[in-house]
């Protein structure tokens, strides 16, 4: 069974977002970047050990009216658990939900980057959903073991791509619509890494791999789009 | 036999380590970009990084000349590339696709040392843990072929973010500079470990395994002994938190 994607669909939706949540800090961010017009940008909840969620940020958001949920639960990161929440939220809604878009996280601190891949991981027993995450020109996607067509011809994506075996080897892969395309190939740190891969013209990816492989690619600025 | 490294000997302003320094292209943090400079023994610019150290020395650019500069030439400002060709930087082009820039740069490193038979005891590279993700695994990846490369411990700092690759093996890391910040981890890029163990941290492990989607140590910190011990069966990648130079 293949599984058919559209990595930057979600910025050409007609539709709004259908739910829309902050991990912890991310609330800072969201109240930044709608100053002025805060009112308009109410997430449906706030999740996390609020730990990094300004104190002025938090009282803001529950005077008016947003969800904010505790998760001091250590084992797990800030996305891990607003996934969970997520999930069960869409679950009691009955929503029919294509993606769950994530914002940031492939920045900063070099254990958070790799803690936003964990999260990924872990997503498999969390969602059915597929999750992406995107943070300035990098999006990134976990490709279940198995068959994938990615549809690259949004016209939002910038040239580069590349597959990143992250936790594990991945002994067979095959792709075609890259400009440098695998053949039954390892995948591996220290023998082989796809980076700085391109497209075809096809418009068109396909993924063939035994094992989870990390999927990236790049999003054109939105002032060149 | 253990593995004993400080991670952050090369940021302080004195001492007798020696080491090479390799800019990447990426934005170059302020804080440390000095004191590296001054007492890296052989400098050197992968392609665009030319382009950050001609940025960030403006108005003393002279003072500031790398040994060399290698790379494919593709990021590299025409202006920039004339600049340090003048002043007698060596410009090697490195035009091979199958490696990154980091990785070539790296090589004729390594090939400078022996030529000039030095002793080195660390590689700073600056840059390659920010922008692209593609291009932040490669650089994770150069790690990797760095063994093969070098027998010199490589180190990549970008803003507050140290990476080291960690052999197989034991391993004492000295985290008592003053200039780590909380914040480290271990993770199992590439490969599943079967066998971590560790002490100095606050969450420790006891040879447990450390694999994506079951274990990965992030946002861990230090116990009060500055020293962390790690033993790992297999490639295991070190990461921890740099004071911002204000705070040290």
């Amino acid at each position: 069974e293949e599984v058919t994607f559209s990595p930057a669909q979600p910025e050409l939706a007609a539709e709004p977002a259908v739910l829309r949540a902050c991990a912890d800090g991310g609330a800072n961010r969201l109240y930044h970047i709608t100053e002025g017009n805060n009112e308009s940008f109410l997430p449906d909840y706030i999740s996390g050990d609020f730990d990094s969620i300004r104190p002025d940020v938090k009282e803001y958001y529950k005077v008016k009216g947003c969800e904010l949920i505790e998760t001091p639960d250590q084992d797990f990161t800030d996305f891990t658990k607003c996934l969970q929440i997520l999930q069960k939220k869409i679950e009691e809604k009955g929503l029919q939900i294509d993606m769950i878009v994530t914002l940031g996280g492939l920045g900063g601190r070099f254990d958070q980057v790799m803690a936003s891949v964990e999260t990924l991981f872990h997503a498999t027993n969390i969602t059915p959903t597929p999750v992406i995450v995107i943070q300035e020109c990098s999006l990134i996607y976990l490709l279940q073991p198995g068959k994938h067509k990615l549809h690259v011809n949004t016209g939002l994506e910038s040239k580069w791509c590349g597959l990143i075996p992250v936790g594990n080897p991945c002994d067979n892969v095959t792709t075609t619509g890259l400009k440098w395309n695998l053949t039954n190939h390892v995948l591996k740190f220290g023998t082989l890494v796809s980076t700085s891969n391109t497209y075809d013209e096809s418009g068109v990816v396909t993924i063939s791999t035994d094992k989870l492989l990390l999927w990236t690619m790049g999003i054109k600025n939105k002032q060149n789009a």
